[in-house]
C-alpha cells in the first residue's frame, strides 16, 4: 500500500500543477525570456549589428565599408590587401575617392576610410560617410583589418590574435578565511547564487501560499475531518511540504531552463557584457542544498501559521513576520558582498529564517568556507527538524479549530505539552 | 445482533472523558455497536456527540477511556475499514467528482482501478452516472450529499458514522440514501447515526443512545426505551364510556376511541377486567408509547432542568 504521506504529496501536487495561477506563474519566466529574446533580435536586426564587438549570427546582415589605399607596402603593394571580412563587416576597396563616394551615396558602403600615404607613420585614417552619423562606426572591425594587415607575416596567428586582444584579465585573490577564490569564476558563482537566492524565495512564498490556500479550503469545507479519519496530522503536514515543494522545485526548475536559455540564446544574439560560465559544482551543491532545506524550514513556519490562523487572509497577514526576516539578507546585501565573512554575514548564516539567503549569497562570491556552510546547513537542518516537531504538535491541536484562533498562551503550551 | 466471543463488537468504549481547557465536552461515556447493528446518536447541540464521534474515529484522543475498534485498539488499519460521513459536506470543490472519491479511496487503501470499478457501481446505485465528470462545485447540495455518500461507503467499510446523512436531500432520494443504508447492514457493517431527526431513527435503527451535556443518559434497542416510557396511558376504543370504570383517572374523546390516564398504582390488566366485567366491547386495547421525540423531549428537558438546578 502506498504510503499515506506520498498520497497526499501526489495529491497536493497535482492540485498545484493543476492550478491556472500556478501555470501561468510558471510559464511567465519562459514566456517572458521568449519576448525579450524577440525583442533584443529585432532590435539588434534593426541597429544593424554592427555594434563594437557585436558578435554576428549565420542570420546576421553583413555591413559593407569601402576604403582606398595610397599606402605602399614594404614589397610595393598596397598594404591592405587581405583580411577584409571581419566582425560581420566587409571591407571593398576603391580605386580613387570619387569612386568610393560615389558608392556611399548609393548607400553601398556605410562609411569610407582613407588611408594616406604616410599612414605607417601618423597612423592617420580619414573617414568618410553620410551625415546622418551612418548605422555605428566599425571601430573594432576597422582595428583588426589594420591590425591584421600590419602583423601579417611578420607573427603567427595567436601572436596576431594577442596583437588584436592582448589580454583577458583573472585575479585570484586570498580572502581572511583562506579559502582561495578564483575571480573567474565569481561572475557565474554568484550570478547563479542571486538567481538561486531570488528563486528560492518566490518559489518558497508561492508553494507556501498554495499551503495556506489548500489547509484554509480543508478547514471550511470540513474536508479536514474526512482526511484525519484516514490518516495522522503528521502525515497531512508531510505530504503537504513534499507535494508542494515538489511543485516549487518544478517552478524553479523551469524558470531555471528558461533563465540559462535565454543568457545562452542571448549569447548567440549580442555580446553579454559579464563572462558567462557554467557555476561551479560545489555552487550548485551548495545552492540545492540551501533551496531545499530553505524551503521545508520556511514551508514548515507556513504551515504552523496556516493550521493557527482561521482563514487564508489572516494566515498571509501573520506570514509577513516570516517573510520579512527570509528576504532580509538583501537589505545587507551591500555588506555582505563588501564583508561576506564579517560578523553580520556569519551571524545571519547561523539564524535558521536568514541563513538560506545569507549563504547562497556568501558562498556565491566565495566568502564562506566548506566547514562554515556545513556548519550553516547543519543548524538549518536541525531547525528544520525542530519547527517540524512544533508544527505536528500544533496540526493534531487546532487542525479541527474552526473560526477561532487560539491564543498565543494556549498555542505556547500545546508546544511544551506535545 | 448478539455479540459472542468470536465476534466482538465493531466498536467498543468504555469511560470516555473529553476536556477543553476548563470545558468537559464528554464525560464517562461507555457504548458499543455491534456488526450489523444500526444505531441513533442523538442529543441536542452541544450535547458531545461530534466529540464522541471523532473520538471514536481517532480524530480526537481521549483524556480517559479506552475505545477498541474490531476488538483491538483503534490503528490506521483499522481506520481503513471505517467511513465516515461529516455533517458539512467534506470534498474538494474545484475537483471534479471522480478525483475526490479516488483521493478519499486511496487514502483507505484501495487501488485505484478496484476504486474506479466500484464507484461506477455506486454511482449506477445512487444514479449519480450524470454527474460523476463534475466538479463538486457544479453540484447541487444534496447531489453533493449523494456524493459524499458515495465516497463514505465506496472501500466497503465495516464501520459508517453518517452525521446528518440527509440534510439536503429530496424525499426521493432520502429513499435510496435510506435502502442504501440497510443494504449495507444486511452486509454485516455497523452504523452509527447522528441525527436530530427522531422519525428517522425509529425508522432506520436497532438501538438509540441518547447523550446530553456530554454525558449518554439513554441507551437501549427502541422498542425497550418506548416501553420504558410508556408510563400509564392507554389508548382503547369501545362501545362504553371508560370514564367511570375503576382505576381511571382521566379520560378524554380521542377520534374513534379514549385516551386513558390511569391511577397510580393501578395496572392496564386490571382496567381491561373491570370494563370487560362490564360487558364492553372492546375493538382496540394498547398502550399509548411516546415518540422518540417525545421521549427526547423529556428527558433532554429533565437534564436540563436539573443541570439549571445545580447552576443554582
Amino acid at each position: 500500500m502506498m504510503s499515506k504521506t506520498w498520497l497526499v504529496a501526489r495529491h497536493e501536487f497535482a492540485v498545484t500543477i493543476g492550478r491556472l495561477g500556478f501555470r501561468i506563474f510558471a510559464a511567465a519566466v519562459p514566456v517572458l525570456a521568449v519576448l525579450a529574446l524577440i525583442g533584443i533580435g529585432v532590435f539588434d536586426a534593426v541597429r544593424g549589428g554592427d555594434e563594437p564587438g557585436s558578435a554576428q549570427g549565420p542570420t546576421a546582415e553583413v555591413t559593407r565599408e569601402g576604403y582606398i589605399d595610397h599606402t605602399p607596402g614594404e614589397d610595393g603593394q598596397p598594404l591592405f590587401a587581405s583580411f577584409r571580412e571581419q566582425d560581420g563587416v566587409t571591407f571593398a576597396p576603391y580605386e580613387d575617392e570619387d569612386a568610393g563616394r560615389a558608392a556611399l551615396e548609393a548607400q553601398e558602403i556605410t562609411a569610407l576610410y582613407v588611408f594616406p600615404r604616410d599612414f605607417l607613420e601618423t597612423g592617420h585614417v580619414r573617414r568618410v560617410r553620410m551625415n546622418d552619423g551612418g548605422e555605428g562606426d566599425g571601430d573594432a572591425a576597422l582595428r583588426r583589418f589594420v591590425v591584421s594587415n600590419i602583423a601579417a607575416g611578420a607573427v603567427g596567428e595567436q601572436a596576431l590574435e594577442r596583437l588584436i586582444r592582448p589580454y583577458s584579465l583573472s585575479t585570484e585573490e586570498l580572502p581572511e578565511s583562506g579559502a582561495s577564490v578564483d575571480d573567474e569564476d565569481d561572475g557565474a558563482n554568484f550570478l547563479f547564487a542571486f538567481a538561486a537566492g531570488m528563486l528560492l524565495v518566490v518559489s518558497v512564498l508561492t508553494a507556501a501560499g498554495y499551503l495556506l490556500q489548500g489547509l484554509s479550503e480543508e478547514k471550511e469545507n470540513r474536508i479536514m475531518e474526512v482526511l484525519l479519519s484516514s490518516l495522522r496530522p503528521e502525515q497531512l503536514m508531510f505530504g503537504k511540504l513534499l507535494g508542494l515543494g515538489a511543485a516549487g522545485l518544478l517552478q524553479m526548475a523551469v524558470w531555471t531552463a528558461s533563465l540559462v536559455a535565454f543568457l545562452l540564446a542571448l549569447n548567440q544574439i549580442v555580446d553579454v557584457p559579464v563572462e558567462l560560465s557554467a557555476p561551479s559544482l560545489d555552487a550548485v551543491i551548495v545552492a540545492l542544498a540551501y533551496f531545499l532545506l530553505g524551503y521545508a524550514f520556511l514551508g514548515t513556519i507556513q504551515a504552523a501559521l496556516g493550521v493557527v490562523t482561521t482563514n487564508q487572509k489572516e494566515a498571509n497577514n501573520i506570514a509577513v513576520f516570516v517573510v520579512l526576516p527570509a528576504v532580509s539578507p538583501m537589505w545587507f546585501l551591500a555588506v555582505l558582498l563588501e564583508h561576506p565573512d564579517g560578523m553580520l554575514a556569519r551571524v545571519l548564516s547561523l539564524v535558521p529564517v536568514t541563513a538560506p539567503l545569507t549563504g547562497l549569497v556568501r558562498f556565491g562570491v566565495g566568502g564562506m568556507s566548506i566547514a562554515e556552510v556545513a556548519l550553516s546547513l547543519g543548524a538549518l537542518a536541525a531547525f528544520t527538524a525542530l519547527a517540524a516537531l512544533f508544527t505536528a504538535r500544533l496540526f493534531r491541536a487546532y487542525l479541527l479549530v474552526y473560526g477561532q484562533r487560539p491564543g498565543v498562551r494556549h498555542i505556547l503550551r500545546t508546544l511544551r505539552s506535545g | 445482533m448478539v455479540t459472542t466471543a468470536a465476534t466482538p463488537p465493531t466498536v467498543r468504549a468504555d469511560g470516555l472523558w473529553k476536556r477543553f481547557g476548563e470545558y468537559t465536552a464528554v464525560r464517562d461515556v461507555s457504548l458499543s455497536l455491534d456488526p450489523g447493528e444500526v444505531v441513533g446518536l442523538v442529543g441536542p447541540n452541544g450535547a458531545g456527540k461530534t466529540t464522541t464521534i471523532r473520538m471514536l474515529l481517532d480524530i480526537l484522543r481521549p483524556d480517559e477511556g479506552s475505545i477498541s475498534v474490531f476488538g483491538a485498539p483503534i490503528s490506521q488499519q483499522a481506520q481503513s475499514r471505517i467511513g465516515y460521513l461529516p455533517e458539512e459536506r467534506g470534498l474538494y470543490r474545484s475537483l471534479r467528482v471522480i478525483p475526490n472519491m479516488l483521493y478519499l479511496a486511496e487514502l483507505k487503501g484501495m487501488q485505484r482501478e478496484h476504486a474506479l470499478r466500484r464507484a461506477d457501481e455506486l454511482f449506477a446505485l445512487l444514479g449519480l452516472e450524470p454527474h460523476k465528470g463534475k466538479k463538486i462545485s457544479e453540484l447541487s447540495r444534496g447531489l453533493g450529499q449523494l456524493v459524499q455518500f458515495a465516497a463514505t461507503i465506496l472501500h466497503a467499510p465495516d464501520f459508517i458514522v453518517l452525521d446528518e446523512p440527509f440534510s439536503g436531500l429530496d424525499p426521493v432520494n432520502v429513499r435510496v440514501m435510506k435502502d442504501a443504508v440497510s443494504r449495507l447492514r444486511s452486509e454485516g457493517a455497523a452504523v452509527m447515526f447522528s441525527t436530530h431527526q427522531m422519525t428517522d431513527v425509529e425508522e432506520l435503527c436497532d438501538r438509540v443512545i441518547m447523550i446530553d451535556g456530554g454525558a449518554v443518559v439513554l441507551d437501549g434497542p427502541i422498542a425497550d426505551v418506548k416501553r420504558r416510557f410508556a408510563g400509564s396511558e392507554l389508548f382503547i376504543v369501545t362501545d362504553v364510556d371508560p370514564a367511570g370504570a375503576d382505576g381511571v383517572l382521566a379520560s378524554r374523546r380521542d377520534g374513534a376511541g379514549y385516551a386513558l390516564q390511569l391511577a397510580e398504582g393501578r395496572t392496564p390488566e386490571e382496567l381491561l377486567r373491570s370494563l370487560l366485567e362490564r360487558g364492553a366491547k372492546i375493538d382496540r386495547f394498547e398502550l399509548a408509547t411516546p415518540s422518540l421525540e417525545e421521549i427526547f423531549l423529556r428527558v433532554v428537558g429533565r437534564e436540563q432542568a436539573e443541570a439549571r438546578r445545580d447552576d443554582e
